[in-house]
């Protein structure tokens, strides 16, 4: 990001969805995470200013950057993709040694509308996809799908032709696994990288997802039964607590600091009894695996 | 957090949806999971984000993967070849010896 020839890292996060990054320093290793900036010195993201903590600019939440000179300006840009499924590009205004990003927003567009990829959560990359030349696009979103557009404009002044799912959407909403059963694609809020994996010459794609498998009711001896039951009253107490602690809070725009402790106290323990009670009942759990789509021996490699 | 994703839950559902064109061609053969050694590459409160990049400097492309839980990344080490690529157990990016944590929110 600032030319020292070091390579750098850049991350978004949830909530606000700001752009962090991480310098890479010249022995080696990194420096401590900090905010991007844009030009006014605002920490960069992909949305404007919010009007309160509680009513949030959706453009710059589920921040997933991409770094690329997109205008051929020899500098790094900013490809964000977001909860809503919007590909935002912020350009640098500085250079390749100092970076300065505008307070100008431009949605992407394919074909002409506004990109917007089904269930949202995109997370765009820019590479040459089909091998023309010139840098395509793709994106995963929270349909499970990986959506590919291509570059029909010129390399430095891309325009996008209507996306065409390289991936196709899931056909159940968040891809879930049924008890007994395993994954065989990709599920939910996927995230693409591609790269030519096996060294044939043809580009692969890696999607990493979000994935539920649903997990069986468990054998449990009549000790364990009781634990059980302990822990569920503890978790339905813990739960009125919650629902309390948000009545209480109500609309008011910023936790005080000791509101944030309570909240901490009260997620920390309900966490402790998720951990205990988890493996004693049915339920659901969290994976994120990371696919391999191998091009076919069949496919033309230009 | 918790006020947050409730939030988020709400408008996320309110959000309508585009569809893209099947690619109507067969162009990947049947999709397989990454492993580390024996286990599937599978990450905490899913959410995977995966990268290829040499890490350290050994020549060989290792693979990054960011997750949710506690927002870290996991790092991969390469112990096959470019070509045949096999996977170390994994660790967390670390800066001053501590995991690296991005927060969510």
């Amino acid at each position: 990001m600032n030319g020292d020839g070091t390579k750098d890292l850049i991350t978004g996060h949830y909530w606000p969805g700001d752009i962090f990054i991480f310098y890479g320093k010249s022995g080696g290793g990194f420096e401590a995470m900090q905010n991007l900036k844009d030009e006014t010195g605002r920490n960069l993201n992909a949305g404007g200013v919010w009007k309160s903590e509680q009513d949030p600019d959706m453009q710059s939440l589920a921040a997933a950057p991409y770094a690329t000179d997109f205008d051929g300006d020899g500098d790094f840009d900013m490809l964000i993709g977001n909860i809503v499924g919007n590909i935002v590009f912020i350009e640098n205004i500085g250079d390749a040694k100092t970076p300065k990003f505008s307070t100008k927003r431009t949605q992407l567009t394919a074909a002409g509308a506004k990109i917007e990829v089904g269930g949202g959560d995109s997370g765009p990359v820019h590479v040459d996809w089909d091998k023309d030349g010139k840098r395509d696009l793709l994106t995963g979103a929270g349909d499970g799908s990986v959506i590919f557009f291509k570059n029909i404009g010129v390399e430095t002044a891309p325009k996008f032709a209507k996306g065409i799912a390289l991936v196709p959407a899931l056909k159940n909403q968040y891809g879930s696994i049924p008890v007994g059963q395993q994954p065989v694609r990709a599920a939910s809020r996927t995230k693409v990288f591609v790269v030519d994996y096996n060294h044939d010459g043809r580009n692969d794609l890696l999607v990493g997802d979000y994935c539920s498998i649903d997990r069986p009711e468990p054998k449990l001896t009549p000790e364990q039964i009781k634990t059980r039951d302990a822990l569920r009253k503890d978790r339905d107490a813990v739960n009125q607590e919650m629902d309390k602690f948000f009545e209480k809070l109500g609309s008011g725009d910023k936790m005080t600091a000791d509101e944030e402790k309570e909240m901490a106290e009260i997620s920390e323990r309900f966490s402790k009894i998720y951990e205990e009670l988890s493996p004693l009942e049915a339920g659901t759990d969290s994976h994120g695996f990371v696919w391999l789509y191998l091009a076919k021996d069949g496919v033309a490699k230009k | 957090m918790f006020r947050s994703l409730r939030r988020a839950a709400v408008t996320l559902a309110a959000l309508a949806c585009l569809t893209a064109p099947a690619l109507g061609s067969d162009h990947f053969q049947k999709p397989t999971r990454l492993r580390a050694g024996e286990d599937f590459v599978d990450t905490e409160i899913g959410h995977a984000a995966p990268y290829i990049a040499d890490w350290d400097g050994d020549g060989k492309l290792d693979l990054l993967v960011g997750q949710f839980g506690d927002g870290k990344l996991r790092i991969y080490k390469n112990t096959g070849t470019n070509k045949a690529p096999e996977y170390a157990a994994y660790r967390y990016f670390q800066i001053g010896g501590k995991d690296v944590k991005v927060p969510t929110g």
